[in-house]
């Protein structure tokens, strides 16, 4: 488990004068993160890319307007990217039930077509819950990040947190238990 | 994960393999790398700008300071210009400034008395004026009557004492214009000074038109009234 520590409070400072060289090494940092955790959401690689391109844009107009984040940016950007993956969903409203003979067709190729439908099957279970179960599922299970974190992203304290993974949890599995005859 | 003590153990092994997303395209990361970085470098300040604002607020007070001493030297200068006038002679650069403070002074004075008053000591002044040029042995300019006519307003034909009207008749008047020095007189270009009374009697103040009083101020000063 990856423990939560403010960003660099250095970095920060010279990513808000729009130095390249600072805005290049947290775009490094972070990016792989968020393409995995828009991945896991989104099922598309395309997408993925472009909800991490319009994370960081939205990053620099924030610190264009100085209202970036003081601290904890990891957070923040994950924040920013859920919020984009939110909205994407309420354009674009994910499937409800997994269709075998169309599986996502972002999701890289496996050994074993069984084994890509469970995957797929865990994601649509996955987008059944409400966007703030999806977020502590992922970022908890899937990005290892503590509680403190993870109440930083979704912006609550961190029993709501507790709360809402327990929830989650037990929504996930009654959605996986009805899927298996 | 020691905080995913509640995690159902079929669910964990569900949820890692789905932990496993297929690995980025290096491309695209490029890409996105690349716009993100052009991005920024169209929002970052222009240097030139922010230059811009270290020279505004670096050199702000200094500005403020020089525009300040430039007003003082404008009308601190002015002013001493005017002070140091009030000592020229007619044929130095300063005088027309004397003459102006003088026509200031004459349109601040208040009531008929006060500016007939500074009109008498502007003659005194315009009489030790020439006075001082003879001592020197300069000619009088003309100006120098001329700016008295100027100062009072009036280009006079008021008769002075022993005159008639008129500066024609006035300098053919024989009791008027000297025609010849007197004796223990001597002459200074085309005047007459009077030793005795340090008076000057210039025959182109004759031919100019000159004011009542400083006429009568010459007059005073050559048949020695007091």
């Amino acid at each position: 488990m990856e423990n939560v520590v403010p960003s660099d409070p250095a970095l920060l400072e010279r990513a808000k004068k729009f130095e390249r060289q600072a805005l290049a090494e947290i775009y490094d940092m972070y990016s792989p993160g968020l393409y995995r955790y828009a991945m896991r959401l989104l099922g598309d690689q395309q997408t993925a890319e472009e909800c991490v391109a319009e994370t960081f844009s939205r990053f620099l107009r924030a610190l264009k307007d100085h209202k970036g984040p003081r601290d904890y940016l990891k957070a923040y950007l994950y924040r920013m990217a859920h919020n984009w993956i939110v909205d994407f969903f309420r354009r674009e409203p994910p499937p409800e039930k997994l269709d075998d003979e169309h599986p996502d067709g972002g999701l890289a190729p496996e050994s074993t077509a069984e084994r890509n439908i469970q995957e797929v099957s865990l994601r649509v279970a996955i987008r059944q819950l409400t966007t703030e179960q999806q977020q502590v599922i992922l970022l908890k299970y899937m990005e290892d990040l503590d509680n403190e974190t993870v109440a930083r992203a979704l912006q609550k304290p961190i029993g709501a947190i507790k709360s809402l993974q327990h929830r989650a949890l037990a929504r996930l599995q009654q959605i996986l238990n009805e899927e298996i005859p | 994960m020691n905080e995913n003590h509640d995690l159902d153990p079929q669910l964990e092994k569900e949820l890692a393999r789905v932990r496993e997303v297929p690995a980025r395209d290096p491309n695209a990361a490029a890409r996105g790398r690349a716009r993100f970085l052009a991005e920024a470098s169209v929002m970052r300040p222009k240097p030139v700008e922010r230059k811009r604002q270290v020279f505004i607020k670096r050199y702000a007070w200094q500005a403020a300071l020089a525009t300040m001493v430039v007003l003082v030297l404008v009308f601190g200068g002015g002013a001493g210009a005017a002070l140091a006038a009030q000592d020229d002679l007619p044929n130095q650069p300063l005088y027309p400034v004397k003459l102006i403070t003088e026509d200031v002074r004459l349109n601040l004075a208040s009531g008929s008395q006060a500016k007939i008053d500074l009109l008498l000591q502007f003659v005194d002044v315009r009489i030790d004026e020439m006075n001082q040029l003879v001592v020197l042995e300069s000619d009088i300019p003309v100006k120098t009557t001329d700016a008295h006519t100027h100062t009072t307003g009036r280009t006079d034909t008021e008769p002075g004492p022993g005159r008639r009207r008129g500066r024609r008749n006035f300098a053919s008047d024989p009791t008027n214009a000297p025609s010849a020095p007197p004796p223990g007189k001597r002459r200074h270009g085309g005047s007459w000074i009077i030793p005795q009374s340090d008076a000057i009697w210039s025959g182109r103040c004759i031919h100019r038109p000159v004011s009542g009083l400083f006429r009568n101020a010459l007059y005073r000063e050559r048949d020695g009234w007091s």
